[in-house]
């Protein structure tokens, strides 16, 4: 069972690379093989929306750069973390750019599915998606909602088994978060 | 007429300008210049991300701006990777005003928001998103208008309202309102609007809505088959 941590940290911001230890570190007691990746050091192309990788090299981004070999380790692994300091509710600009260059993992064609106009699979199966949140300072409540909204909305598009997320403040304590983290993953476990 | 007078249009398509975002931004801004306001030169956000001079030149004009309206399209369930690096920076940017104690009060922040698919709940989050934003950087709400099934505007083909002909027509006159609104400088409402008819998601005629349906997936087939390429391919499968 491969995890693969996607860390959206901008550059300075080590406010994440705590909850990283501790992910990694709870995968691998649970048995995962982990690989964690800090986005901003990897040379990733902005998606242009220019859909090349529907129509003209289907499943693959015209931009040749680390773009690609992310894209191609998010669709071979069973559970990826988006961790991503909080935005406004939302994803990172780094975890974001990510995400974006990982479109031809989906199908171009829409389908119907329980009354919602999605895309097609275009691969057999997709990993499960733990989001993963840190939010600095004092931040209202909602924030967190919109996340955990935001990951579920997005998993239903990317078809995946299941999902999880979770925001943690960066004066939360390691063992709580170690906690969440590790009850999280046992959920995914059995929601899969 | 209230003392607001510049608008600012920023365009968050990574399409730059063949795009829909474009297409529906220029139009609400010809709108607003009917009005007696004043548009400002407007901002593709992808080519202004490339140096810092014209970072500070994005800067410049959100200071200046009175009102600023964002046309952006829904990648993903939120905002395209530029329009969130853009966030991120004017945040920076605007809580170093408020420090040196010149940060503009008033300023009217506007969202239109495309999206592909026809179902309204598909944007909400990212207005969500967008809310926060505008209250964190200390903007006020200028109102929302969410445009679904965006795609059969045909944007990203370079036309513009003007040539998608009846397909705009209910795009626009949500535009003439959101013009109303900000003009009068008042937070207008969010609104959320889809150019097919509602009938074609659901009910007695949505058979039609399937037809389009089946007719763009047909359209991404024969696209990949011209080129000599499947369309179903999968590349990364081991």
């Amino acid at each position: 069972m491969k995890a693969l941590v996607l860390n959206g940290s901008l550059e300075h911001q080590t406010c994440l690379m705590p909850i990283q230890d501790i992910l990694e570190s709870e995968l691998s007691s649970a048995g995962w093989e982990c690989e964690s990746l800090l986005l901003h050091r990897f040379k990733v192309g902005t998606c242009i929306g220019c859909f090349k990788c529907w129509d003209t090299t289907p499943g693959i981004c015209f931009q040749d750069d680390q773009g690609r070999e992310i894209t191609k380790k998010a669709i071979n692994c069973d559970l990826l973390v988006f961790l991503t300091p909080l935005t406004w509710g939302g994803y990172s600009s780094e975890l974001k750019k990510a995400i974006e260059r990982m479109l031809g993992l989906l199908h171009p064609s829409f389908v119907k599915i329980k009354d919602s106009y999605r895309h097609k699979k275009r691969y057999e199966t997709y990993p499960s998606v733990l989001g993963i949140a840190v939010a600095q300072g004092e931040r209202d409540n909602e924030w967190d909602q919109i996340f955990k909204t935001l990951i579920a909305r997005h998993s239903l598009n990317w078809h995946t088994p299941a999902q999880r997320a979770e925001v943690f403040r960066d004066k939360n304590e390691d063992e709580q978060i170690q906690k969440s983290i590790k009850s999280m993953l046992a959920e995914l476990g059995e929601m899969k | 007429m209230t003392g607001l007078q510049r608008v600012l249009l920023l365009v968050g398509s990574p399409r730059g300008k063949r795009s829909t975002s474009t297409a529906v931004g220029s139009y609400l801004m010809d709108l607003m210049k009917q009005k007696g306001f004043e548009p400002m030169t407007p901002q593709w956000i992808g080519p202004t991300l490339k140096t810092q001079e014209k970072i500070s030149q994005l800067f410049e004009a959100v200071d200046a701006a009175d009102i600023i309206v964002l046309a952006a399209p829904l990648y993903d369930d939120c905002q395209p990777y530029i329009v969130i690096k853009a966030m991120e920076l004017i945040a920076v940017h605007q809580k170093e005003l408020a420090k040196a104690q010149k940060k503009s009060d008033g300023k009217l922040f506007s969202v239109i928001v495309n999206c592909a698919f026809p179902e309204e709940h598909h944007t909400q989050t990212v207005i969500r998103i967008y809310r926060k934003f505008v209250e964190d950087v200390g903007f006020h709400w200028g109102g929302s208008l969410a445009i679904r099934a965006g795609e059969a505007l045909r944007g990203r083909e370079g036309k513009t309202l003007d040539d998608a002909g009846f397909m705009a027509k209910k795009v626009k006159e949500a535009l003439v309102r959101r013009a109303d609104s900000l003009t009068e400088g008042s937070p207008s409402a969010d609104e959320t609007m889809s150019v097919i008819p509602e009938s074609f998601s659901r009910g007695f005629f949505s058979f039609l809505g399937s037809f389009f349906i089946w007719l763009s997936n047909r359209m991404w087939t024969k696209q990949a088959k011209k080129k000599g390429e499947d369309v179903s391919a999968r590349p990364y499968a081991l």
